[in-house]
C-alpha cells in the first residue's frame, strides 16, 4: 500500500501539523515517558527521523541506570519483590533508552506472568531480562525464548505437560493471548500444540527438555501434520494471517491510538508480515508515520500508573525513592511482576475511577511542591512569570491549555519559581494531563 | 428530627440543587450527580469479605464437641469440652471467639458448616484460586467472582469494590474491564491539594472536549467529592476506641470509616494471614481466632454506633480446612472442607450444613456437604441483589442464611 491514503507514509510537517514542541512531546511521550524540556528541545532540533532512530536504536545507557541494573540480581536473590519492583521503576526513571523501557513494560503486560504463582523474584527477573533481550527483535525469537522461560513454564503449568497427559495451559495462551486472539484456532489446534510442548520443563529455574516426557508423534496444527515440537508450533502460529493483525492492533493501541481502525491495522500488519515480525523495524516505520502524528490520535490515551508516575518524575526531573514510586503506583492499581491475570492489565479508561484518580491527583500535588519548581526555574533560567508560565504549559499541556486553565494560569503572579510551582500544579491536576 | 452531619453531607451532594438544574448542566456533570444519587445512605447493602489466608483449622474453630472421634484424632490439640463456647447441641466456638459468641446470641452469626468443593486441591495457591475465581477450573477463569460483579456493574465513576490490605490484589477481585483500587490504608484517599480548585478546573466546560477528556473530567469531579466527604467525616476518637489493637481490627476500622463516608464501594475485601498451622498450633491458632473474632465484633459495634450495621454483612473464608488427625508436631496439615462465617444483623443466625462427620472422610479430610458457591450465591442474590447465575456461571442453590 502506498500513496496518499497510506497511513504509514512518512510524516511530513505542514502548517496544519507542524514539527513543533507539541509534536515532539507527543512522540517522546508515546515512545517513552513524559519528556524533560531539554529532551523536547533536542527532538525539535533533530527532527522526526533522527529522533525516532535514536529512540529505536537507543543511546549509551546512563551511568546511574547501568549501576542500578547490576543490583537487580542481588535483590531478586534475597527474594525482595517490593524492592525489585522499586528497582525496575528507578531504571525506567533514569534510563536514556525510554522506548526500550516502554517496550519491556509492554511485553511484561503481553506475557503477563505473576509472581503470585511463580513465587520467585529470581525467575521473574530472569524473565524480564529475556524480555529486554528480545523486545525489539523478531517476535518469533521472543516467542521461542518465552516458551523456554522458567517463570512462564511455572506460570502456565509447563512442568505438568507430559506425554499422554498434555496440559493445555501454555498452548491455549500462546494462541489466545500471545499470537492470534480468540476465534483464530480450534480446540484441536490447542490440544495438538500442547502435545508439541510436552517435556518442555524447567528444573531449578533452568529450562530442561525431557525427552522421555515429550510426545514425538505426529500432530496436526493449523492443518499441517508432522512430528512438531514447540518451535514448530510457534512458526505455525506466526504463519497464520491473524498473527500479524493481532500484534499490529496491540502495538497500535500501545503507541498510536486506543481505537485503531481497520486501515491502520491492515497497513501495520503488512509491515510486520513483510519484515518477518521484526518489531524494531516495524516500530521505526510506525513512529515516523503520518498516522503517528495525526492530530486525532494525540492525547487519546490514558497512560498506565507506571507511565504516569515515571513520566511525572522524569519530566519534572524529580528524584524520589523507588519504594515511594512503587507504593503510589500500587495505589493506582498496578503492581509490576503481579499483573492481575494472564490477560495483563486492561488499560486505557480502565485505569481510572474516582479512587485511582485521587491517587493520581495526590501524586501531581506532591510532584509540584515548591522545591521541584525552584530547581527547574534555576536550571532553565526562567527569569519572569511569562517564561515560567510558558515552561509549564509547554511541558505539561502541549502548549495549548484550555480556556478554563489559561485564565487561571494568566492570573498567576509572583517570582518565576512561585509562578512555575502554581502553574505546574494547575497543569498536573487538570484532567488534560491524564491524557497522553 | 435532627440531621446528622452525614445526612447533611449526603443531601448537599445528592440533593436537589444540582439535579434540578440538570437541563443546563454539561452532560457529564449531570451524569455524576445522578450517579451519586443512587447510593445514598440506607440504600445500598455492603459486603465485607475477610480472607483467612493459609488454610484455617475449621475443626478447632467450630468444634464438634460431642464427637469422641474429634478428641481421639487430636490428642494434644483438641479443645477441652468445658472450655468451648456452645452454639447448639453439637457445635461450639473456640474459646478465643467470645466476640463471635456474642454475635451468635444476638442472632447475628450464620455458621455454614462443611463448605468446600469436589476433588479438593490441597495446594494453597490452587485452592485459593478455586475459591477466588469460583470456577472449578481456575485456568479457564481469569477473573474473580467479585471481579465479575465489578465487570458487570453499571457503575461508571466510583468503584464497586475496594481492596484494603497490605497485600497484592486477590484473585477474587480480578476483572477484565475495570481496575479495582487496592490500598494499604485510608490515607490514600486524603486529597493533598485544594479540592475546590481542582474540582472547579475539572468541571469547567471545554469546547470540543473529547469523550475521553469528558470521562476524565467526570472522574476527577467524583474524586474531589469523595475526598471532601471523607475529610468532612474526620477521625472520630470514640470510633477508634471501639477497636482492639489488631491488624485486622485496624483495617476494619478504616472500612467502617469509608462506609460512614458513603465512599461508594459495595464490596470491601481484606485479609489476615498466618492460618497455615503445621506445628504447635494451639497458642498460634488461639491468637489468630482472637484477632478475627474481636476485630469483627468491634467492627459491628462501631457500625452499630454509626447506625450502619444493618447495611453490612461480613463473610469469612479460607482456602481449605485442615486434616482431621493432628500431625506429629502438634499441628495440622492441609485438609478440605471447613466452616465459613457470615455475620451481621442481616443474617439469619444459626448453623447450616450439618455437623462435621468424622466417620466419613476423604483421604483423611472432611468431605464437603455445601459447595462454597452456594454461600457466594446466597450473598450475591439475597444480600447484594446481584444475580449469582451470571457471576458463577451456573445456578447454585442458595442457603437460608440471609434475611432478604
Amino acid at each position: 500500500m502506498n500513496g496518499a491514503g497510506d497511513p504509514l507514509r512518512p510524516f511530513a510537517a505542514s502548517s496544519a501539523t507542524p514539527w513543533d514542541h507539541a509534536a515532539a512531546t507527543h512522540l517522546l511521550r508515546r515512545a517513552g515517558f513524559r519528556p524533560t524540556m531539554q529532551e523536547i528541545e533536542r527532538a525539535v532540533g533533530a527532527g522526526v527521523d533522527a529522533t525516532v532512530d535514536r529512540l529505536v536504536d537507543g543511546e549509551p545507557e546512563a551511568r546511574r541506570a547501568s549501576e542500578l541494573d547490576a543490583l537487580g540480581d542481588g535483590i531478586a536473590r534475597r527474594g525482595e519483590l517490593d524492592r525489585l519492583r522499586a528497582w525496575w521503576l528507578q531504571r525506567m526513571r533514569y534510563t536514556t533508552r525510554p522506548l526500550h523501557a516502554r517496550l519491556a513494560l509492554f511485553w511484561h503486560g503481553h506475557f503477563a506472568t505473576s509472581d503470585r504463582k511463580v513465587k520467585s523474584p529470581t525467575l521473574m527477573l530472569a524473565q524480564l531480562r529475556t524480555i529486554e533481550a528480545h523486545a525489539r527483535g523478531p517476535f518469533g525469537a521472543m516467542l521461542r525464548a518465552m516458551s523456554r522461560d522458567p517463570a512462564m513454564i511455572v506460570w502456565l503449568d509447563g512442568d505438568e505437560n507430559v506425554r499422554g497427559r498434555p496440559n493445555e495451559n501454555y498452548a491455549r495462551e500462546l494462541f489466545e493471548l500471545f499470537t492470534l486472539g480468540v476465534g483464530h484456532y480450534s480446540e484441536r489446534d490447542v490440544h495438538e500444540t500442547a502435545r508439541a510442548f510436552t517435556g518442555w520443563h524447567q528444573r531449578r529455574g533452568t529450562f530442561a527438555f525431557r525427552p522421555r516426557s515429550h510426545d514425538g508423534g505426529d500432530k496436526t496444527i493449523f492443518g499441517e501434520t508432522g512430528p512438531f515440537d514447540g518451535d514448530d508450533a510457534v512458526r505455525l502460529a506466526l504463519a497464520q494471517p491473524a498473527a500479524s493483525r493481532f500484534l499490529a492492533a496491540k502495538l497500535l493501541r500501545e503507541f498510536v491510538t486506543p481505537t485503531p481502525n481497520e486501515v491502520l491495522v491492515t497497513a501495520l500488519a503488512q509491515v510486520l508480515w513483510e519484515s518477518d515480525f521484526d518489531v524494531g523495524a516495524t516500530l521505526r516505520r510506525l513512529l515516523k508515520s503520518t498516522a503517528m502524528f495525526d492530530p486525532a490520535h494525540r492525547r487519546t490515551r490514558i497512560p498506565s500508573p507506571v507511565e504516569f508516575v515515571v513520566g511525572v518524575a522524569r519530566s519534572l526531573e524529580i528524584r524520589t525513592r523507588g519504594p515511594v514510586l512503587a507504593r503510589a503506583i500500587a495505589r493506582m492499581g498496578q503492581r509490576l511482576f503481579e499483573p492481575p491475570s494472564v490477560e495483563g492489565w486492561p488499560g486505557h479508561r480502565h485505569w481510572l475511577d474516582s479512587t485511582t484518580m485521587l491517587v493520581r491527583l495526590n501524586a501531581a500535588v506532591a510532584a509540584t511542591a515548591p522545591g521541584s519548581a525552584d530547581r527547574l526555574a534555576r536550571r532553565y533560567a526562567l527569569r519572569n512569570s511569562a517564561a515560567a508560565r510558558r515552561f509549564a504549559t509547554t511541558i505539561a499541556l502541549d502548549g495549548a491549555p484550555s480556556t478554563a486553565l489559561a485564565e487561571r494560569l494568566h492570573a498567576l503572579d509572583g517570582t518565576p519559581s512561585a509562578v512555575l510551582a502554581s502553574a505546574l500544579r494547575i497543569a498536573l491536576t487538570a484532567p488534560e494531563y491524564q491524557l497522553a | 428530627m435532627t440531621l446528622t452531619r452525614r445526612d447533611f453531607l449526603t443531601r448537599s451532594l445528592a440533593g436537589s440543587t444540582i439535579l434540578a438544574t440538570g437541563a443546563t448542566l454539561p452532560g457529564f456533570l449531570a451524569h455524576t450527580a445522578r450517579a451519586s444519587a443512587g447510593f445514598g445512605p440506607g440504600r445500598e447493602r455492603i459486603l465485607v469479605v475477610v480472607e483467612m489466608n493459609g488454610g484455617n483449622d475449621g475443626l478447632n474453630t467450630v468444634i464438634p464437641f460431642r464427637a469422641d472421634d474429634y478428641y481421639r484424632a487430636r490428642p494434644t490439640i483438641a479443645l477441652p469440652r468445658p472450655d468451648v463456647l456452645t452454639l447448639d447441641d453439637h457445635l461450639a466456638l473456640h474459646p478465643a471467639m467470645r466476640a463471635f459468641a456474642r454475635l451468635h446470641e444476638r442472632g447475628w452469626l450464620a455458621v455454614c458448616e462443611n463448605v468446600g468443593y469436589p476433588n479438593p486441591d490441597r495446594s494453597h495457591f490452587r485452592s485459593m484460586d478455586i475459591w477466588q475465581s469460583a470456577s472449578p477450573c481456575p485456568e479457564e477463569s481469569r477473573t474473580g467472582w467479585l471481579g465479575r460483579a465489578v465487570d458487570r456493574s453499571e457503575r461508571v465513576d466510583t468503584p464497586l469494590a475496594l481492596h484494603l490490605d497490605g497485600t497484592a490484589l486477590p484473585a477474587a477481585l480480578r476483572t477484565t474491564t475495570r481496575a479495582v483500587p487496592s490500598i494499604e490504608a485510608i490515607d490514600a484517599f486524603r486529597l493533598d491539594g485544594d479540592a475546590d480548585a481542582i474540582e472547579r478546573a475539572a468541571s469547567a466546560d471545554r469546547a470540543d472536549a473529547s469523550a475521553d477528556l469528558q470521562f476524565v473530567q467526570r472522574t476527577a469531579v467524583s474524586s474531589c467529592r469523595q475526598a471532601r466527604r471523607l475529610a468532612a467525616l474526620g477521625v472520630d476518637p470514640d470510633a477508634a476506641a471501639r477497636y482492639p489493637a489488631h491488624g485486622l481490627a485496624n483495617r476494619l476500622a478504616q472500612i467502617a470509616r469509608l462506609i460512614g463516608a458513603e465512599f461508594g464501594p459495595r464490596v470491601y475485601y481484606t485479609s489476615m494471614g498466618g492460618f497455615d498451622t503445621h506445628a504447635r498450633q494451639l497458642a498460634t491458632h488461639a491468637s489468630l481466632l482472637t484477632e478475627l473474632a474481636e476485630s469483627i465484633g468491634a467492627f459491628f459495634a462501631d457500625l452499630e454506633a454509626r447506625r450502619l450495621h444493618e447495611r453490612v454483612v461480613v463473610m469469612t473464608f479460607s482456602e481449605f480446612g485442615r486434616r482431621v488427625d493432628e500431625n506429629g508436631s502438634q499441628g495440622t496439615d492441609h485438609g478440605a472442607a471447613a466452616p465459613m462465617f457470615v455475620a451481621g444483623p442481616g443474617v439469619r443466625g444459626g448453623i447450616v450444613g450439618g455437623v462435621p462427620d468424622l466417620a466419613d472422610l476423604g483421604r483423611g479430610d472432611l468431605k464437603h456437604h455445601v459447595d462454597f458457591r452456594s454461600v457466594y450465591a446466597s450473598v450475591l442474590d439475597d444480600w447484594l441483589g446481584i444475580p449469582s447465575r451470571a457471576i458463577l456461571g451456573a445456578s447454585f442453590p442458595g442457603l437460608p442464611i440471609l434475611r432478604s
